[in-house]
């Protein structure tokens, strides 16, 4: 143990980026050199990733949270905490991680069909081995041609997919003819020159082979090993081997789409596939040192019309889907999706060709008990404080001018609201435990609080932006109180809690303007009826792209051992989408701005469950507009049965929706251009501060748990050199 | 990384006379239909962030020589619109595909959008000079025009002198060419003609203009050996265009001529074939035997000696173009320019 | 511990993630621009012996030479062009005819703006006090001379075509030297309106036994006010 005074770090929001900062700090390797105090508004960590429980135990989240597969800081994270935490699985349900996460391997897209009609389109991407977080077996495996690799081989996969629909068996001599490849299968396989490519190439365009789906396939193996070694060879080979795949797949396949829906979503997907494709070679992102950040500049969808994609490959299912889970809409507004080309390219690859075990994963329960409980259990047996009712109001900088040469500004103070205080003085205890698990409320317990009754009775809403009311106000001054700050509260807060520095810092007031954020609406429903029964087949589904504004919809029924209920209800489902802003901003004072919005969220999902749900669950509907309302089941119901209940759309205020305004706990965009306005978390302009969030220049610029913990390890290297570089997988990555 | 050293006043003077000359530019820019075909394109280059380095040599060497800023800021806002319109030409003929950290024109827009977004641009740049008949007298107006047209015929035939390198691509270009080249195609937009419609601006036309034929050409010169330098060494997070871009144009720069020059023969016959085939047909491998031959055999170390060389001839003829006016934050920052080449990125 | 003491943190190696594909290829760390894939590179750099500064001074030598160059042959292109003969508007012609010489699309503007300037007498007669007297006018050539008699002496075959504007009716006309499209050829200069008899204009042209063939062209002026009023070319050779 260290003898002298250890360093106070203020790590100020426990959401994902701000807890996995704490964790690094606190390492028992560090050897107590660092003291961290956790500083949270209201009464529960997570941030945006924090959920509670409300009436029957029934867990209330922001939105879905998933954990993709290819969340290794993520994962490894949470798995050493949990390694740490050493829980005695006879007394609490989720002793090792693997308990609290299960793999989702069914996920989909919603597309619409040209009657009109909507269909889901599932597909089960196979277990691939390993789990997330496990050690890394290469070192830092993240190429550009390996994906090149990876995606000429899905190509391949893709067409043999259409093949097989078409009902024609593989013919293993139908390249053969040519004699086209065969170097490719004999002895001594070396990659081949330029010129035998070339060769290759016009025997293949020759000979016809590629009028049939067969030779195209063929090509497409040819093109993977090209990919593989793509500094060897002139640009233009390779453009040309592949629009000659893509003219010829387009003239077989577009025919057999028109009849064959499957075939003809399948088309699309090859389509988006052939643009990637195209692009990345076309844009020298190989060889571009800046990797995929190149192409940042240009809207996703914008960059593969540019490589050749059709409207219609740009409209279906398997984009917006895609889309949908990034939030990608500029102020919420559909009609103008925009996501960053690099942002979306690497998101893409890393999340279908690094994920590990599955491709999605879900807890299995909130996200605040299976993350954040865990975490703030360890982290308070490594000694960090925690001051829950505390919300930054303001981060204070040294007067300028009395800077001494060659000093840079640094952080002086922090002001805080002391929004409650806890009887006593006494630290204020969070946790409920609920079946052996310890969970966060989805209020805070009024009775530890200083005037607890009056609070609750006026109704202190302690997450809210708009809530004004507080205990008191506290300042804390550098030197005295701390030494270093980990800011990581969310992008939305930052205008509000450093005026300072966004007015005298251009970089500053650059990246609020362009790191932008999107509120978002969610809701969830319990009913008396399983899935299956309502027309949904498959289990454990997540499905996105649908209708706005709930265009993803998650199948939650493993969480119903988890709640309380006395009469289990059959399923759970939650559905979230972005949520427009008002044209002209609410101002500071207005109060009632959160209860107008949610009431919206109301009025939307009401409507929404009236007319769009029955595509995805056909009996669901008592006739074309109207929902079943009988089938959700209401806590107070089940608490007090034999009162009066109502089976009209009333029921729906039972259920739990939310409109997620505050600013910090809107979601982070990847807007074209935006990237390069953020700043890293190693940035040292401020000599005490580092920041944290998946808003900053964290590697992986989206907004997702996995960057928002890449970036609180970045902010803990910042103040002390650990982890290494290396360490936080996929940092360095193109 | 690379802290750049601090020249505050040369930044600070840029960003000054360059937001003055960007305001004015607004009040250029037409705003009517075809907006979406025309207008807009027309707008784009002038309204991302350029360093406005030729404008502020203008209003600066104006007030060196005792002239208010409003009598030269209309010739400093032709002199930028110019250059934009100049630079959609550029983009296209070298089939750039970024320019200040955004695809080029053309690459957004297509070829004969841009072509014509350009030629609108340079229309729009004489307005200016028109007007100037009011603001500084029909006399100086109609000089300034002189000046224009003999800097438009020199960069003409420099560009000139570049294309037809790139399709001849001759292997005996010597230093003293290039040089030739530098000074039509770079010098002439970037240095004489801005310092030389300034001093004429300031001295109401009563200076001899000589002199300002070398000293733009020495710091013009050392500025584009620079540009071509990060071309190959700078920072991509800040450089704006696409790394070793001029390695794939096959590019007649100053390490590539030295390079030329220290080949053997057998390896120069390689840097032959590769240069003598289109950037379509060039591979990945070698650019990068290029660029690592340009290391071997110190043609980098040359380029970025020679720079700084012409820099200080720069400052030498600066002390005798400048030396008798008297002191000003002008003329400090035009002394600073020499050095400020070597710092931005 | 005073403010003086406060904990700074240390500067990071790097603020921004590697994305160069040759990461693959070595450690992380390493410093930016290492060379890919392990090329030699000769051990500290290529500082010859004798060092940088002959290198340099003779590459400023040789800008020096290059300057000096250009600028006398500028000089001598200026004087060649600087012949003044007629009243001030005329600088302005030599512009026009500068730009009908190397205009590539962009700059057919300048032609078209010098030549509404020129057709602005207003701002034209502030220019400046023209030094020369104004060149008499004979009585004759006021009597709306719309006919021209062209003489042309020539040892090669030769075509002469003249455009003249219907506003060239009334005036003397005057040209200056016809000029190739390539700088290297010399100009016709034997070129020469007269007033001639009962109002018409005579046109004399002489072409020298050497003149290279080409197309030799220039502008006509009306000599008083010096405003272009049609062009005059001659096609020497085939």
């Amino acid at each position: 143990m260290s003898e002298a005074k250890p360093i106070e770090v203020a790590v100020v929001g426990g959401g994902c980026a701000g807890i996995s900062a704490a964790f690094e700090l606190t390492r028992p390797e560090h050897r107590g050199k660092y003291h961290v105090t956790v500083y949270q508004q209201g009464w529960r960590l997570g941030g945006k990733g924090a959920s509670g429980r409300g009436p029957a135990d029934r867990i209330e989240e922001h939105g879905f949270h998933v954990w993709l597969g290819f969340y290794e800081n993520a994962f490894r994270l949470l798995r050493e905490c949990y390694a740490e935490l050493r829980r005695d699985p006879r007394e609490c349900p989720f002793a090792d991680w693997r308990d609290a996460f299960v793999p989702a391997p069914f996920v989909g897209v919603a597309d619409h069909s040209p009657d009109g009609a909507w269909q889901s389109w599932m597909a089960h991407f196979p277990p691939v081995g390993g789990l997330p977080g496990d050690p890394l077996t290469v070192d830092n495996p993240f190429s550009v041609s390996s994906y090149l690799v990876r995606t000429a081989s899905l190509l391949r996969t893709l067409l043999l997919a259409c093949q097989a629909r078409q009902g024609t068996r593989p013919d293993p001599q139908a390249a053969g003819e040519s004699g086209s490849t065969d170097w490719l299968r004999g002895e001594g396989r070396r990659a081949p020159s330029a010129s035998e490519i070339t060769e290759a190439i016009a025997r293949l365009l020759k000979y016809g082979v590629l009028a049939t789906i067969a030779g195209v396939i063929e090509a497409a193996r040819l093109l993977e090993t090209v990919v593989g070694a793509l500094a060897r060879y002139p640009e233009n080979i390779v453009l040309r081997l592949l629009d000659a795949i893509r003219t010829n797949a387009h003239r077989q396949i577009d025919i057999l789409a028109e009849q064959d829906e499957e075939i003809r979503r399948l088309w699309n997907v090859i389509e988006i596939v052939l643009a990637g494709l195209r692009g990345m070679i076309r844009f020298g992102l190989a060889y571009d040192p800046r990797g995929f950040d190149v192409i940042d500049e240009y809207d996703c969808l914008e960059w593969l019309r540019l490589n050749g994609a059709s409207e219609r490959a740009l409209n279906s299912g398997f984009v917006r889907g895609l889309r949908g889970l990034a939030f990608a809409y500029e102020d919420g507004d559909f009609q103008q999706p925009r996501l960053a080309a690099g942002v979306a390219l690497r998101g893409t690859l890393r999340m279908f060709f690094t994920y590990r075990g599955a491709l999605f994963w879900k807890m299995r329960a909130g996200m605040g008990d299976v993350v954040f409980a865990p975490y703030y259990e360890v982290l308070k047996r490594r000694g960090v404080s925690f001051k829950f009712f505390h919300r930054l109001a303001n981060v204070r900088l040294a007067d300028a001018t009395r800077l001494a040469s060659g000093e840079r500004p640094y952080v002086e103070a922090l002001d805080f609201d002391v929004q409650a205080q806890v009887n006593d003085g006494r630290e204020y205890q969070p946790l409920v435990e609920i079946h052996g698990l310890p969970c966060w409320p989805a209020k805070p317990d009024y009775g530890q609080l200083v005037d607890g009754e009056r609070l609750e009775r006026e109704g202190w809403d302690f997450e809210s932006f708009w809530e004004r009311r507080k205990a008191g106000a506290k300042t804390l001054r550098v030197v005295n109180d701390f030494d270093f700050v980990v800011l990581a509260v969310g992008i939305g807060a930052i205008p509000h809690v450093c005026r300072e520095i966004v007015a005298r810092d251009s970089r500053w007031r650059a990246m609020v303007d362009h790191v932008k954020s999107v509120a978002t609406q969610a809701f969830q429903v319990w009913m008396g009826e399983g899935m299956e029964e309502l027309g949904w087949d498959y289990p454990l589904g997540s499905i996105s792209g649908f209708t706005p504004p709930f265009d993803t919809m998650a199948d939650m029924r493993h969480l119903i051992p988890q709640e309380s209920w006395p009469t289990k209800p059959r399923a759970i489902a939650y559905f979230c989408g972005v949520l427009p802003d008002p044209m002209t901003p609410p101002g500071d004072a207005e109060t009632d701005y959160p209860r107008r919005r949610r009431d919206e969220v109301r009025r939307n999902a009401i409507h929404f469950l009236n007319r769009d749900i029955g595509h995805l669950w056909p009996k669901a509907r008592r006739g074309p507009a109207e929902f079943r309302w009988e089938l959700l089941v209401d806590p107070a119901e089940q608490k007090s049965p034999g009162r009066d209940s109502q089976h009209d759309e009333s029921r729906f205020e039972s259920q739990f929706y939310t409109a997620n305004v505050n600013p910090s706990d809107r979601y982070t965009l990847a807007l074209p251009g935006s990237a390069r306005h953020r700043i890293s978390p190693l940035d040292n302009t401020y000599d005490n501060l580092t920041i944290a969030g998946d808003w900053t220049d964290c590697g992986y610029n989206s907004g997702c748990v996995e960057a928002a913990v890449m970036s609180g390890r970045l902010a803990a290297h910042a103040l002390s050199q650990f982890p290494p570089h290396e360490d936080i997988i996929g940092y360095d990555h193109p | 990384m690379n802290e750049p050293v601090t020249t505050p006043l040369v930044a600070e003077t840029l960003r000054e006379y360059g937001s003055l000359t960007r305001d004015a530019i607004a009040r250029y820019l037409p705003s009517r239909e075809p907006r979406r075909y025309l207008y807009d394109l027309v707008a784009d280059y002038p309204q991302r962030s350029g360093k406005m380095m030729r404008p502020s040599l203008c209003i600066a060497t104006a007030r060196a020589f005792g002239a208010r800023l409003d009598d030269a800021l209309g010739t400093a806002v032709a002199i930028e619109l110019l250059h934009n319109a100049l630079l959609i030409h550029d983009d296209i003929e070298d089939e750039s595909t970024e320019r200040r950290g955004r695809p080029t024109l053309h690459v957004l827009h297509g070829v004969p959008l841009a072509i014509n977004a350009g030629d609108t641009l340079t229309l729009v740049s004489l307005r200016p000079l028109i007007e100037n008949v009011n603001t500084i007298g029909p006399r100086l107006a109609f000089r300034i025009l002189e000046e224009a047209e003999h800097m438009a015929r020199e960069s003409a035939e420099g560009q000139a002198l570049e294309l037809g390198w790139r399709r001849d691509n001759p292997m005996d270009v010597d230093a003293a060419a290039y040089l030739r080249m530098v000074l039509k195609k770079t010098c002439w937009l970037a240095t004489i003609f801005p310092s030389r419609v300034g001093a004429l601006i300031g001295a109401r036309g009563r200076v001899d203009l000589e002199p300002f034929v070398r000293f733009g050409f020495f710091v013009g010169t050392a500025f584009q050996i620079q540009d071509d330098l990060l071309n190959l060494v700078g920072e991509p997070q800040r450089y704006g265009k696409e790394i070793e871009g001029d390695l794939w144009e096959g590019k007649r720069t100053l390490m590539l001529i030295h390079l030329m020059r220290a080949l053997a023969p057998d390896e120069q016959a390689r840097l032959s074939a590769m240069l003598s085939c289109s950037r379509e047909e060039r591979a990945a491998e070698q650019v990068r035997w290029v660029r690592q031959q340009m290391e071997a055999h110190g043609s980098i170390e040359y380029a970025r000696q020679v720079a700084h060389g012409l820099a200080g001839a720069a400052l030498h003829e600066y002390s005798l173009l400048y030396g008798h006016l008297p002191d000003s934050r002008d003329k400090q920052f035009i002394e600073g320019l020499v050095t400020w080449v070597f710092e931005r990125t | 511990m005073s403010l003086g003491e406060r904990l700074r943190r240390s500067d990071p190696v790097r603020t921004a993630p590697i994305r160069t594909f040759s990461t693959t290829l070595r450690r992380p760390e390493s410093p930016e621009g290492a060379e890919p894939g392990g090329a030699t590179k000769p051990p500290g750099g290529r500082a010859r012996d004798g060092s940088w500064s002959d290198v340099v001074a003779e590459g400023v030598d040789l800008a020096y030479r290059v300057i000096e160059e250009e600028i006398r042959l500028g000089q001598q292109a200026a004087e060649q062009l600087n012949r003044r003969s007629y009243a001030m508007g005329s600088d302005m012609v030599e512009a026009g005819e500068r730009l009908v010489r190397y205009s590539a699309d962009l700059w057919i503007s300048w032609l078209e703006f010098a030549g509404s300037l020129a057709r602005n007498a207003d701002s034209l007669r502030n220019l400046s006090r023209p030094p020369e007297p104004e060149p008499a006018r004979s009585a004759d050539a006021t009597a709306g001379a719309t006919a021209v008699s062209i003489a042309i002496t020539s040892p090669q075959p030769a075509r002469v075509t003249l455009h003249l504007h219907p506003t060239a009716e009334g005036c003397s006309l005057a040209v200056r030297d016809l000029k190739a499209g390539d700088p290297g050829k010399p100009a016709l200069t034997d070129v020469l309106f007269t007033p001639g008899a009962g109002g018409m204009m005579d046109l004399q042209i002489r072409v020298p036994q050497e003149q290279p063939p080409d197309l030799y062209a220039g502008l006509v002026v009306d000599q008083r006010t010096g405003q272009p009023v049609g062009t005059l070319s001659v096609q020497v050779g085939e």
